[in-house]
């Protein structure tokens, strides 16, 4: 099943999960397909969560994992995170490891698009 | 008093689905943030037991209740796995789990977040297992 929708419009792909619960049931598969498109060349992402409305622990790890799996010369800019979603990487200090912004424009500028 | 009970099947779906029936019977005086401080909390639980309590494998059962009393909700899980180690439910503490150097990439956690989750978001948390049972109550007031 694909989880994600890949929005090329821009120089940098937006990644757009297709659930609404970015939880331990879709975390590892969700992982997987965003890790294929780094193993794939991409460098640089967008990850746009405005319509994911609940985001777990296990959700926020494979965030982390991405992350890692991009490095540190690549970029994973995060738009429109809102409610319980935001208040995680909040509670967690998340939020001081991923760039956050409010929405996909401000996210694409920060990726370098 | 009101009191409702659900019985979650050990699977990762079920879990999914037995959390959002929990959040339709949380107290309306909670507020929003602390409902979803709650529901996140309810679901790292049995995401737990699911996947070490149980190790991943269907076919068992979590019994949940949720009760309202005066100024205080209290939510209990049940279940027959194997315990979360005293150790690992005693160590775990949101000043803690979360103290992690930002800059560091590679020493970023990637789970083990669930505990302090449930901890952050009850006044009260207490844990025991006796004839195989295990029973995590917790208490959110007012």
């Amino acid at each position: 099943m694909d989880l994600i929708d890949i929005d090329r419009g821009a120089s940098v792909p937006v990644v757009v999960p297709r659930v609404k619960r970015l939880d331990a049931s879709v975390a590892p598969a969700f992982k997987q397909q965003v890790v294929q498109l780094v193993q794939a060349g991409e460098k640089r992402l967008v990850l746009d969560l405005g319509s994911v409305e609940f985001l777990d622990s296990s959700g926020l790890g494979a965030l982390v994992s991405i992350l890692k799996a991009l490095g540190a010369q690549g970029t994973l800019a995060v738009c429109n995170a809102r409610g319980p979603v935001l208040s995680l990487f909040h509670l967690t200090r998340m939020d001081k490891v991923f760039a956050i912004d409010a929405d996909r424009a401000t996210a694409l500028a920060r990726a370098g698009a | 008093m009101q009191e409702a009970e659900l019985r979650v099947p050990s699977t990762l779906e079920a879990v999914a689905q037995a959390t959002q029936q929990l959040r339709a019977l949380l107290p309306d005086w909670l507020s929003g943030s602390e409902a979803d401080a709650i529901e996140l909390a309810i679901a790292e639980a049995l995401t737990n037991v699911v996947q070490h309590g149980y190790a991943g494998q269907p076919g068992h059962e979590i019994r949940l209740r949720v009760r309202e009393r005066d100024a205080a909700v209290e939510i209990d899980l049940w279940d027959q796995g194997r315990p979360i180690p005293r150790e690992r439910l005693r160590n775990a503490d949101a000043n803690t789990t979360f103290q992690f150097d930002p800059t560091d990439l590679a020493g970023l956690p990637e789970g083990g977040m669930g505990l302090a989750l449930i901890k952050s978001a009850f006044h009260e948390v207490r844990y025991g297992s006796r004839d195989g049972t295990n029973r995590l109550h917790l208490v959110r007031r007012l």
